[in-house]
Protein backbone atom coordinates (compact mmCIF):
# COMPACT_ATOMS: atom_id res chain seq x y z
CA UNK A 1 0.00 0.00 0.00
CA UNK A 2 1.48 3.56 -0.89
CA UNK A 3 0.28 5.99 1.11
CA UNK A 4 0.46 10.27 0.12
CA UNK A 5 -0.66 13.20 1.63
CA UNK A 6 -1.63 16.46 0.37
CA UNK A 7 -2.84 20.37 1.56
CA UNK A 8 -3.42 23.10 -1.04
CA UNK A 9 -5.29 26.62 0.43
CA UNK A 10 -8.48 26.33 -1.01
CA UNK A 11 -11.80 27.66 -0.28
CA UNK A 12 -10.58 29.93 3.10
CA UNK A 13 -9.40 26.86 4.58
CA UNK A 14 -6.54 24.55 4.05
CA UNK A 15 -7.60 21.62 2.49
CA UNK A 16 -5.87 18.20 3.06
CA UNK A 17 -6.36 14.95 1.42
CA UNK A 18 -4.67 11.26 2.45
CA UNK A 19 -4.79 8.72 -0.20
CA UNK A 20 -3.74 4.73 0.24
CA UNK A 21 -3.85 2.43 -2.50
CA UNK A 22 -2.07 0.04 -4.19
CA UNK A 23 -0.92 2.19 -6.89
CA UNK A 24 2.52 4.08 -7.23
CA UNK A 25 3.23 7.22 -5.76
CA UNK A 26 3.11 9.55 -8.65
CA UNK A 27 -0.05 8.07 -9.89
CA UNK A 28 -1.39 9.04 -6.25
CA UNK A 29 -0.10 12.52 -6.53
CA UNK A 30 -1.63 12.87 -10.03
CA UNK A 31 -5.17 11.43 -8.34
CA UNK A 32 -4.70 14.40 -5.57
CA UNK A 33 -3.67 16.64 -8.69
CA UNK A 34 -7.27 16.33 -9.99
CA UNK A 35 -9.02 16.27 -6.74
CA UNK A 36 -8.04 19.52 -5.61
CA UNK A 37 -8.71 20.98 -9.42
CA UNK A 38 -12.00 19.84 -8.80
CA UNK A 39 -12.17 21.59 -5.01
CA UNK A 40 -10.65 25.22 -7.32
CA UNK A 41 -13.43 24.78 -9.44
CA UNK A 42 -16.23 24.64 -6.88
CA UNK A 43 -14.49 27.57 -4.92
CA UNK A 44 -14.72 29.44 -8.71
CA UNK A 45 -17.93 28.63 -9.08
CA UNK A 46 -20.09 28.84 -5.60
CA UNK A 47 -17.39 31.66 -3.92
CA UNK A 48 -19.48 34.81 -2.70
CA UNK A 49 -16.53 36.87 -3.38
CA UNK A 50 -15.34 36.33 -6.71
CA UNK A 51 -17.32 38.78 -9.35
CA UNK A 52 -17.71 35.95 -12.28
CA UNK A 53 -18.68 33.06 -9.83
CA UNK A 54 -22.07 31.48 -10.19
CA UNK A 55 -22.54 33.04 -7.13
CA UNK A 56 -22.47 36.89 -7.85
CA UNK A 57 -23.77 35.82 -11.62
CA UNK A 58 -26.95 35.29 -9.47
CA UNK A 59 -26.90 37.51 -6.77
CA UNK A 60 -26.59 40.59 -9.10
CA UNK A 61 -29.34 39.24 -12.24
CA UNK A 62 -30.87 36.14 -11.15
CA UNK A 63 -33.97 38.42 -9.97
CA UNK A 64 -34.04 39.68 -13.40
CA UNK A 65 -34.46 36.63 -15.41
CA UNK A 66 -33.41 33.28 -15.36
CA UNK A 67 -29.49 32.62 -15.42
CA UNK A 68 -27.51 29.39 -16.83
CA UNK A 69 -25.53 27.89 -14.17
CA UNK A 70 -23.04 24.99 -13.74
CA UNK A 71 -24.46 21.63 -12.92
CA UNK A 72 -22.61 21.32 -9.60
CA UNK A 73 -24.19 24.63 -8.55
CA UNK A 74 -27.45 23.63 -9.60
CA UNK A 75 -27.06 20.48 -7.75
CA UNK A 76 -26.17 22.20 -4.48
CA UNK A 77 -28.95 24.82 -5.18
CA UNK A 78 -31.72 22.17 -5.32
CA UNK A 79 -29.95 20.26 -2.23
CA UNK A 80 -30.46 23.28 -0.59
CA UNK A 81 -33.80 24.81 -0.72
CA UNK A 82 -34.53 20.74 -0.15
CA UNK A 83 -32.89 20.84 3.51
CA UNK A 84 -34.41 24.45 3.99
CA UNK A 85 -37.78 22.61 3.42
CA UNK A 86 -37.04 19.64 5.93
CA UNK A 87 -35.65 22.29 8.40
CA UNK A 88 -38.45 24.71 7.60
CA UNK A 89 -35.84 27.30 6.93
CA UNK A 90 -33.64 26.93 10.03
CA UNK A 91 -31.01 26.20 6.96
CA UNK A 92 -31.13 29.20 4.14
CA UNK A 93 -28.67 30.24 1.96
CA UNK A 94 -30.48 33.53 1.41
CA UNK A 95 -29.11 34.81 4.33
CA UNK A 96 -26.08 37.01 2.91
CA UNK A 97 -27.84 40.32 4.16
CA UNK A 98 -27.54 40.20 7.04
CA UNK A 99 -24.30 38.86 7.47
CA UNK A 100 -22.83 42.25 5.25
CA UNK A 101 -24.18 44.01 7.89
CA UNK A 102 -22.04 43.00 10.65
CA UNK A 103 -19.15 42.55 8.01
CA UNK A 104 -18.67 39.13 7.36
CA UNK A 105 -18.65 39.30 3.62
CA UNK A 106 -18.14 42.16 1.24
CA UNK A 107 -20.46 44.78 0.41
CA UNK A 108 -22.37 45.00 -3.44
CA UNK A 109 -24.48 47.23 -4.67
CA UNK A 110 -27.10 44.43 -5.23
CA UNK A 111 -29.93 45.39 -2.50
CA UNK A 112 -31.84 42.50 -1.11
CA UNK A 113 -35.48 42.91 0.41
CA UNK A 114 -34.97 42.41 4.11
CA UNK A 115 -37.69 39.30 4.29
CA UNK A 116 -36.67 37.59 0.91
CA UNK A 117 -35.85 33.89 1.28
CA UNK A 118 -34.98 30.54 0.30
CA UNK A 119 -38.50 30.55 -0.74
CA UNK A 120 -37.99 32.84 -3.70
CA UNK A 121 -35.05 30.85 -5.38
CA UNK A 122 -36.49 28.45 -8.05
CA UNK A 123 -34.15 25.58 -9.84
CA UNK A 124 -35.73 25.10 -12.87
CA UNK A 125 -35.06 21.63 -14.53
CA UNK A 126 -33.23 23.00 -17.44
CA UNK A 127 -29.72 23.91 -15.13
CA UNK A 128 -31.16 27.60 -14.42
CA UNK A 129 -32.07 29.38 -11.65
CA UNK A 130 -34.11 32.28 -10.66
CA UNK A 131 -35.41 34.83 -7.98
CA UNK A 132 -38.35 35.80 -7.36
CA UNK A 133 -37.30 39.06 -5.67
CA UNK A 134 -33.99 40.54 -5.38
CA UNK A 135 -31.87 38.13 -2.50
CA UNK A 136 -28.13 37.25 -2.21
CA UNK A 137 -27.39 33.89 -1.52
CA UNK A 138 -24.05 32.42 0.11
CA UNK A 139 -23.24 28.99 -0.06
CA UNK A 140 -20.40 29.42 2.39
CA UNK A 141 -22.53 27.06 4.38
CA UNK A 142 -22.57 24.27 2.08
CA UNK A 143 -19.93 24.76 -0.48
CA UNK A 144 -17.34 22.95 0.89
CA UNK A 145 -19.13 19.81 1.87
CA UNK A 146 -20.41 19.87 -1.77
CA UNK A 147 -16.26 19.88 -2.55
CA UNK A 148 -15.54 16.92 -0.47
CA UNK A 149 -18.67 15.06 -1.74
CA UNK A 150 -17.33 15.57 -5.12
CA UNK A 151 -13.84 14.79 -4.70
CA UNK A 152 -14.84 11.07 -2.60
CA UNK A 153 -16.91 10.38 -5.36
CA UNK A 154 -14.31 11.00 -7.83
CA UNK A 155 -11.81 9.19 -5.71
CA UNK A 156 -14.37 5.84 -5.37
CA UNK A 157 -14.07 5.47 -9.23
CA UNK A 158 -10.10 5.62 -8.55
CA UNK A 159 -9.39 1.94 -6.94
CA UNK A 160 -8.34 4.26 -3.69
CA UNK A 161 -8.87 1.65 -0.62
CA UNK A 162 -8.77 4.62 1.94
CA UNK A 163 -9.18 8.08 1.60
CA UNK A 164 -9.71 11.25 4.10
CA UNK A 165 -10.78 14.57 2.20
CA UNK A 166 -10.77 17.32 5.38
CA UNK A 167 -12.05 21.04 4.22
CA UNK A 168 -11.43 22.50 7.32
CA UNK A 169 -13.26 20.62 9.30
CA UNK A 170 -15.62 19.37 6.43
CA UNK A 171 -14.37 15.48 6.28
CA UNK A 172 -15.25 12.48 4.75
CA UNK A 173 -13.72 9.31 4.22
CA UNK A 174 -13.43 5.70 2.17
CA UNK A 175 -12.42 2.73 3.23
CA UNK A 176 -12.83 0.73 6.43
CA UNK A 177 -11.91 1.75 10.12
CA UNK A 178 -13.22 4.91 12.19
CA UNK A 179 -10.73 7.31 11.44
CA UNK A 180 -10.57 9.47 14.62
CA UNK A 181 -11.70 13.19 14.22
CA UNK A 182 -10.91 15.60 17.11
CA UNK A 183 -13.74 17.94 18.08
CA UNK A 184 -13.30 21.52 19.30
CA UNK A 185 -13.99 22.43 22.37
CA UNK A 186 -16.46 25.48 22.25
CA UNK A 187 -15.13 26.79 25.30
CA UNK A 188 -11.38 26.83 24.09
CA UNK A 189 -11.67 26.82 20.15
CA UNK A 190 -7.50 27.45 20.37
CA UNK A 191 -7.11 24.76 22.83
CA UNK A 192 -8.62 21.77 23.23
CA UNK A 193 -9.65 18.85 20.98
CA UNK A 194 -12.14 16.56 21.70
CA UNK A 195 -11.20 13.06 20.55
CA UNK A 196 -14.46 10.95 18.91
CA UNK A 197 -14.95 8.59 16.14
CA UNK A 198 -17.21 8.57 12.97
CA UNK A 199 -20.32 6.87 12.96
CA UNK A 200 -20.72 8.20 9.42
CA UNK A 201 -18.57 9.02 6.77
CA UNK A 202 -18.66 12.43 6.50
CA UNK A 203 -18.97 15.41 9.55
CA UNK A 204 -18.96 19.19 9.93
CA UNK A 205 -19.33 20.95 12.82
CA UNK A 206 -20.82 24.37 13.97
CA UNK A 207 -20.84 26.39 16.49
CA UNK A 208 -20.91 30.43 17.11
CA UNK A 209 -17.07 30.69 18.58
CA UNK A 210 -15.19 30.97 15.08
CA UNK A 211 -14.65 34.65 15.19
CA UNK A 212 -14.98 37.43 17.78
CA UNK A 213 -16.52 40.35 16.44
CA UNK A 214 -18.26 42.73 18.01
CA UNK A 215 -21.27 44.93 17.32
CA UNK A 216 -22.34 47.36 19.73
CA UNK A 217 -20.21 45.61 22.15
CA UNK A 218 -22.00 42.33 21.63
CA UNK A 219 -20.16 39.40 20.35
CA UNK A 220 -21.32 38.29 16.66
CA UNK A 221 -21.36 34.88 15.77
CA UNK A 222 -21.50 33.96 11.94
CA UNK A 223 -24.32 31.57 12.61
CA UNK A 224 -27.47 33.61 12.03
CA UNK A 225 -30.93 33.01 12.92
CA UNK A 226 -32.62 32.81 10.06
CA UNK A 227 -36.02 33.66 11.39
CA UNK A 228 -34.82 36.24 14.08
CA UNK A 229 -32.36 37.63 11.69
CA UNK A 230 -29.94 37.40 15.40
CA UNK A 231 -26.34 36.07 15.66
CA UNK A 232 -26.22 32.76 17.61
CA UNK A 233 -24.01 34.09 20.99
CA UNK A 234 -24.35 30.43 22.44
CA UNK A 235 -21.22 28.76 22.90
CA UNK A 236 -22.24 25.32 21.99
CA UNK A 237 -21.04 23.22 18.80
CA UNK A 238 -22.79 20.67 17.41
CA UNK A 239 -21.06 18.13 15.06
CA UNK A 240 -22.93 15.96 12.88
CA UNK A 241 -22.24 13.12 10.79
CA UNK A 242 -23.96 11.81 8.07
CA UNK A 243 -23.30 9.99 4.60
CA UNK A 244 -21.93 12.50 2.35
CA UNK A 245 -20.67 15.95 3.63
CA UNK A 246 -22.65 18.77 2.10
CA UNK A 247 -25.62 16.87 4.54
CA UNK A 248 -23.71 17.15 7.55
CA UNK A 249 -22.55 20.64 6.90
CA UNK A 250 -26.28 21.91 6.50
CA UNK A 251 -27.65 19.63 9.05
CA UNK A 252 -24.98 21.89 11.83
CA UNK A 253 -26.62 24.91 10.98
CA UNK A 254 -30.18 23.42 10.93
CA UNK A 255 -29.45 21.47 14.30
CA UNK A 256 -28.36 24.55 15.99
CA UNK A 257 -31.22 26.88 14.10
CA UNK A 258 -34.61 24.51 14.55
CA UNK A 259 -36.49 23.62 17.55
CA UNK A 260 -35.56 19.87 18.53
CA UNK A 261 -38.33 18.29 17.27
CA UNK A 262 -37.65 19.60 13.49
CA UNK A 263 -33.79 18.42 14.01
CA UNK A 264 -34.85 15.16 15.61
CA UNK A 265 -36.63 14.31 12.19
CA UNK A 266 -34.52 15.69 9.93
CA UNK A 267 -31.80 13.32 11.14
CA UNK A 268 -33.53 10.65 11.06
CA UNK A 269 -34.56 11.43 7.48
CA UNK A 270 -31.18 11.59 6.51
CA UNK A 271 -29.86 8.72 9.20
CA UNK A 272 -27.45 11.19 10.57
CA UNK A 273 -26.14 11.47 14.11
CA UNK A 274 -25.33 14.83 16.21
CA UNK A 275 -22.84 15.22 18.78
CA UNK A 276 -23.57 18.41 20.90
CA UNK A 277 -20.63 20.23 23.00
CA UNK A 278 -22.06 22.66 25.35
CA UNK A 279 -19.46 25.41 27.50
CA UNK A 280 -20.38 23.33 30.37
CA UNK A 281 -18.37 20.44 28.97
CA UNK A 282 -21.87 18.61 28.31
CA UNK A 283 -21.30 16.18 25.49
CA UNK A 284 -24.68 14.56 24.32
CA UNK A 285 -25.03 12.43 20.83
CA UNK A 286 -28.47 12.25 19.34
CA UNK A 287 -30.25 10.03 18.59
CA UNK A 288 -28.79 6.25 19.09
CA UNK A 289 -27.10 6.64 21.85
CA UNK A 290 -29.66 9.44 23.95
CA UNK A 291 -28.26 11.37 26.43
CA UNK A 292 -24.74 11.31 27.64
CA UNK A 293 -24.19 13.90 30.24
CA UNK A 294 -20.49 13.69 30.83
CA UNK B 1 4.21 12.49 17.22
CA UNK B 2 5.29 10.06 19.66
CA UNK B 3 5.73 12.36 22.23
CA UNK B 4 2.51 13.86 21.71
CA UNK B 5 0.34 10.04 21.56
CA UNK B 6 2.48 9.05 24.81
CA UNK B 7 1.32 12.04 27.09
CA UNK B 8 -2.47 11.19 25.73
CA UNK B 9 -2.51 7.71 26.90
CA UNK B 10 -1.41 8.69 30.26
CA UNK B 11 -4.44 10.97 30.16
CA UNK B 12 -7.30 9.77 32.16
CA UNK B 13 -5.05 9.36 35.70
CA UNK B 14 -2.79 11.98 35.51
CA UNK B 15 -4.96 14.79 33.63
CA UNK B 16 -5.17 17.17 36.33
CA UNK B 17 -1.45 17.08 36.65
CA UNK B 18 -0.97 17.62 32.81
CA UNK B 19 -3.37 20.69 32.51
CA UNK B 20 -1.73 23.53 31.22
CA UNK B 21 0.53 21.75 29.12
CA UNK B 22 0.86 22.23 25.63
CA UNK B 23 1.27 19.83 22.38
CA UNK B 24 3.10 20.41 19.20
CA UNK B 25 1.90 19.21 16.47
CA UNK B 26 3.78 19.43 12.78
CA UNK B 27 2.54 17.67 9.72
CA UNK B 28 5.01 17.31 6.91
CA UNK B 29 3.12 16.80 3.32
CA UNK B 30 6.08 17.14 0.80
CA UNK B 31 9.26 17.71 1.18
CA UNK B 32 11.18 20.64 -1.10
CA UNK B 33 12.69 17.96 -3.51
CA UNK B 34 8.28 16.55 -3.61
CA UNK B 35 7.41 19.68 -4.20
CA UNK B 36 9.58 20.81 -6.96
CA UNK B 37 8.74 17.59 -8.30
CA UNK B 38 5.24 17.95 -8.60
CA UNK B 39 4.92 21.65 -9.77
CA UNK B 40 7.84 21.52 -12.24
CA UNK B 41 7.36 17.48 -13.02
CA UNK B 42 8.99 18.09 -16.45
CA UNK B 43 11.67 21.02 -16.00
CA UNK B 44 15.13 20.88 -14.46
CA UNK B 45 15.30 23.94 -11.09
CA UNK B 46 18.46 25.86 -10.73
CA UNK B 47 18.84 27.09 -6.90
CA UNK B 48 19.14 30.62 -7.08
CA UNK B 49 20.77 32.69 -4.36
CA UNK B 50 18.85 35.81 -3.50
CA UNK B 51 19.51 38.37 -0.66
CA UNK B 52 16.98 41.41 -0.48
CA UNK B 53 18.68 44.97 -0.11
CA UNK B 54 16.36 46.96 2.58
CA UNK B 55 14.85 49.41 -0.07
CA UNK B 56 13.72 46.14 -1.57
CA UNK B 57 12.43 44.58 1.34
CA UNK B 58 10.45 48.19 2.03
CA UNK B 59 8.69 48.17 -1.86
CA UNK B 60 7.64 44.66 -1.18
CA UNK B 61 6.15 45.34 2.45
CA UNK B 62 4.87 48.41 0.71
CA UNK B 63 3.37 46.86 -2.64
CA UNK B 64 2.40 44.01 -0.86
CA UNK B 65 0.50 45.32 2.46
CA UNK B 66 2.69 42.33 4.39
CA UNK B 67 5.68 42.75 6.77
CA UNK B 68 8.78 41.26 4.90
CA UNK B 69 10.23 38.89 7.64
CA UNK B 70 13.80 37.64 5.65
CA UNK B 71 15.90 38.76 3.64
CA UNK B 72 16.73 35.92 1.75
CA UNK B 73 15.14 33.91 -0.61
CA UNK B 74 14.70 29.88 -1.53
CA UNK B 75 14.56 30.65 -4.52
CA UNK B 76 15.03 28.03 -7.55
CA UNK B 77 14.56 29.03 -11.37
CA UNK B 78 13.39 26.63 -13.80
CA UNK B 79 14.30 25.76 -17.16
CA UNK B 80 11.57 27.54 -19.04
CA UNK B 81 12.18 30.82 -16.75
CA UNK B 82 9.48 29.50 -14.16
CA UNK B 83 10.23 30.19 -10.23
CA UNK B 84 9.94 27.83 -7.43
CA UNK B 85 9.68 29.57 -4.19
CA UNK B 86 10.33 27.84 -0.92
CA UNK B 87 8.58 30.40 2.09
CA UNK B 88 6.47 30.35 5.33
CA UNK B 89 3.99 32.45 7.14
CA UNK B 90 3.00 31.92 10.59
CA UNK B 91 -0.67 30.21 11.06
CA UNK B 92 -2.29 30.73 14.17
CA UNK B 93 0.99 30.15 16.52
CA UNK B 94 3.42 28.18 14.35
CA UNK B 95 5.07 28.74 11.01
CA UNK B 96 3.59 26.96 7.75
CA UNK B 97 5.74 26.18 4.97
CA UNK B 98 4.66 26.58 1.39
CA UNK B 99 5.79 26.25 -2.01
CA UNK B 100 4.80 28.89 -4.36
CA UNK B 101 5.18 27.97 -8.07
CA UNK B 102 5.61 30.56 -10.41
CA UNK B 103 5.40 30.69 -14.38
CA UNK B 104 7.78 32.28 -16.91
CA UNK B 105 5.23 35.94 -16.28
CA UNK B 106 4.93 35.42 -12.96
CA UNK B 107 1.47 33.90 -12.66
CA UNK B 108 0.67 31.29 -10.18
CA UNK B 109 1.11 27.48 -11.28
CA UNK B 110 0.48 26.07 -7.97
CA UNK B 111 0.61 26.41 -3.85
CA UNK B 112 1.54 23.29 -1.99
CA UNK B 113 1.33 22.86 1.56
CA UNK B 114 4.75 21.54 2.56
CA UNK B 115 4.25 21.54 6.67
CA UNK B 116 1.44 22.18 8.68
CA UNK B 117 2.67 23.29 12.54
CA UNK B 118 0.71 23.87 14.94
CA UNK B 119 0.12 23.91 19.17
CA UNK B 120 -2.43 22.81 20.82
CA UNK B 121 -2.98 22.38 25.03
CA UNK B 122 -5.82 22.11 27.58
CA UNK B 123 -7.63 18.78 26.00
CA UNK B 124 -6.11 17.30 28.94
CA UNK B 125 -8.60 19.12 30.70
CA UNK B 126 -11.27 17.61 29.33
CA UNK B 127 -11.20 13.89 29.38
CA UNK B 128 -14.81 13.10 29.63
CA UNK B 129 -15.24 12.19 26.05
CA UNK B 130 -14.43 9.01 27.27
CA UNK B 131 -16.76 7.59 29.68
CA UNK B 132 -19.76 8.95 27.18
CA UNK B 133 -18.53 6.21 24.82
CA UNK B 134 -17.45 4.14 26.99
CA UNK B 135 -19.84 0.53 26.38
CA UNK B 136 -20.60 1.81 23.61
CA UNK B 137 -20.88 -0.12 19.99
CA UNK B 138 -20.49 2.54 17.86
CA UNK B 139 -17.36 3.78 19.56
CA UNK B 140 -15.54 0.33 20.08
CA UNK B 141 -13.23 1.49 17.96
CA UNK B 142 -12.10 4.69 20.07
CA UNK B 143 -8.38 4.31 20.61
CA UNK B 144 -6.31 7.21 19.99
CA UNK B 145 -3.50 5.28 18.21
CA UNK B 146 -4.86 7.14 14.96
CA UNK B 147 -3.96 10.52 14.81
CA UNK B 148 -5.68 13.43 16.24
CA UNK B 149 -5.49 15.42 13.10
CA UNK B 150 -8.69 15.97 11.54
CA UNK B 151 -9.68 19.15 13.58
CA UNK B 152 -12.83 19.20 12.66
CA UNK B 153 -14.92 22.16 13.73
CA UNK B 154 -12.04 24.68 12.93
CA UNK B 155 -11.89 26.73 10.61
CA UNK B 156 -8.65 27.17 9.76
CA UNK B 157 -7.93 30.47 8.40
CA UNK B 158 -5.46 30.18 4.85
CA UNK B 159 -5.69 34.08 4.86
CA UNK B 160 -2.02 34.28 6.05
CA UNK B 161 -0.74 31.93 3.17
CA UNK B 162 -2.67 34.24 0.50
CA UNK B 163 -0.41 36.96 2.19
CA UNK B 164 2.14 35.14 1.55
CA UNK B 165 1.23 34.53 -2.54
CA UNK B 166 0.96 38.29 -2.41
CA UNK B 167 4.23 38.95 -1.06
CA UNK B 168 6.36 36.59 -3.15
CA UNK B 169 3.71 38.03 -6.32
CA UNK B 170 5.38 41.25 -5.42
CA UNK B 171 8.84 39.82 -4.80
CA UNK B 172 8.77 38.39 -8.26
CA UNK B 173 7.60 41.76 -10.13
CA UNK B 174 10.49 43.79 -8.16
CA UNK B 175 13.44 41.70 -7.68
CA UNK B 176 12.88 38.19 -9.55
CA UNK B 177 11.63 39.12 -12.86
CA UNK B 178 14.63 41.61 -13.25
CA UNK B 179 17.51 38.83 -12.43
Amino acid sequence: MTRIKRCRPLLGTFVEITLEARQDEAALHKIADKAFGMISSVQRLMSFHEKDSDVSRLNRCAHISPLRVHSWTHQVLAQAIDISAQTEGAFDISIAPKLMRWDYLPRTQALPEADASWQDIRVHADCTVSFERPLLIDLGGIAKGFAVDKVIDYLSTKGIAHAVVNAGGDMRVIGAGSPTVGVRHPGAPQEAIIPTVMPRAAVATSAGYFANRKVHGQRVSPIVHPRTGKPLRSTRSVSVFSSTCMVADALTKAVLLSPQEVWTRVLAAQDSLALFISSRDEEVLFPTFGSAHA
Amino acid sequence: MMHRRSIIRVLPATAALLSGLRMAYAETYLTTEQAQRLLFPRESLQAVSVTLTNDQRKAIAKASKVRVREDTLSAWRTSSGGWFLADNVVGKHEFIDFALALTREGTVKGVEIMTYRETYGGEVRHPKWRAQFAGKKASAPLELDNDIKNISGATLSSSHITEGVRRLLQTWDLVLKHL
